[in-house]
């Protein structure tokens, strides 16, 4: 209980270090800060707790993202990417990364290409937890607007 | 509703094009933002943007570019001249308002900003983020927190004072590995890999690369295929440049 509750704070505060350093306005702060810690705490369960594959952990967190921010940048009237960048800041593959030029430095290649290949993936399939968000709210839409017809 | 010239609205659209560009925002979302403009202003405008074009035509004859530069991300400006252009749509606001506006933020490229030790601040937190990942002990929070605070100093400087792109990215990343292999020479961490990829958290362009593969399926399958390689390729880059500046510290040291 105590780790969700340390993980929810500093992945919130994370999200929020990243707006200041992109310059989100301030009002916006508040939405940023769950968003991210509520999305990284879902991802962290997924992970240590349920042990799913970390690409599936990704994508629920990804989709997370980006239903809730589908709802507060229409309650709140701001633009989505505001929201959403900063919160990714936590899922992001930058371990991977890192290990990808370190093998390549060490000489060993092998291990760097997985590296390459992991970080490759784990991009994709936040990408794609985002682009399912909007591909099952829009399909939501278009339900409500059928049975709208039909009377 | 008094028309303003073809003349002045296709202005106006490139400038609002150039900064939303300029602030990071996503081509499909900028084509929206600008044909709403031209609606509201009483035109027909058809938009297509690149990053490091955009194209405006107004009323089928009036047709102009600008040639516009990838920049880093600006979430206020987005915001900005998106409550802008609500407010213009709503009447809230006049067109002259509007364009004295849009002319101001153009002139001065710049926004309210905050002040360089909130950013710095701001990093040091993003710093700390992937301890999460690997649980750490509490110690290494505070020295990720302290090593990202200088490592994204250096490069807000450097950007600052050259306007040659990368090279601030490797310089940063050097000291960075420096002052980790440095920290751990001195017996205070056990292993600074750790704290070499907190460290480098805030300039990883991590989400530049997932903003990339996102613009490539988003709205419209592939409309938008040439912003999305240009964001991907500057996201390659800043990656390698930051991996090159810590590879260069790892084999020196």
């Amino acid at each position: 209980m105590v780790a969700i509750l340390l993980n929810l704070l500093l992945s919130g505060a994370s999200a929020i270090g990243f707006s200041l350093i992109t310059n989100a306005p301030h009002r916006a702060a508040g939405i940023i800060g769950i968003t991210g810690g509520l999305s990284w705490t879902i991802f962290w369960i997924l992970k240590n707790w349920v042990h799913v594959n970390i690409l599936f952990a990704n994508f629920v967190g990804a989709l997370t993202i980006g239903l809730l921010t589908y709802y507060l940048s229409r309650k709140f009237k701001l633009p989505e990417n505001i929201i959403y960048i900063p919160c990714l800041v936590n899922l992001v593959p930058g371990g991977n990364a890192y290990r990808t030029i370190l093998y390549m430095v060490q000489n060993k290649y092998i291990e760097s290409l997985e590296q390459a290949i992991t970080t490759f993936l784990i991009a994709s399939f936040l990408a794609v937890g985002l682009f399912s968000a909007q591909y099952l709210i829009s399909l939501v839409k278009g339900i409500i607007y059928f049975r709208k017809i039909k009377r | 509703m008094k028309k303003t010239s073809t003349q002045r609205v296709s202005e106006l659209c490139l400038k609002t094009g150039y900064l939303l560009i300029s602030g990071g925002a996503e081509s499909y979302r900028i084509e929206d933002t600008i044909e709403r403009i031209g609606k509201s202003l009483g035109h027909e405008v058809h938009c297509y943007v690149t990053v490091t074009a955009v194209f405006v035509e107004v009323d089928g004859q009036n047709s102009k570019f600008i040639k516009s530069t990838l920049g880093g991300t600006n979430l206020q400006m987005i915001d900005d001249i998106n409550t802008m252009s609500r407010q213009l749509a709503e009447k809230k606001l006049s067109p002259k308002t509007f364009t004295e506006e849009i002319e101001k933020i153009y002139l001065d490229k710049h926004t309210t900003d905050f002040p360089f030790y909130v950013k710095a601040i701001g990093a040091g937190f993003v710093s700390m983020a992937p301890m999460l990942i690997f649980t750490m002990p509490l110690y290494y929070f505070i020295y990720c927190f302290i090593v990202g605070t200088i490592g994204y100093g250096i490069s807000y400087y450097l950007a600052k004072l050259s306007s040659m792109p990368y090279a601030d990215l490797f310089i940063s990343g050097f000291v960075i590995a420096l002052l980790s292999i440095l920290l751990s020479r001195l017996n205070l961490v056990e292993q600074y890999h750790s704290i070499i990829i907190g460290a480098i958290m805030p300039l990883v362009p991590g989400v530049a690369i997932t903003n990339a593969i996102r613009e490539l399926v988003m709205r419209h399958a592939l409309r938008h295929a040439l912003s999305s390689a240009v964001k991907l390729l500057d996201a390659l880059l800043v990656a390698s440049s930051i991996g090159f500046g810590i590879a260069t510290a790892l084999i020196l040291f």
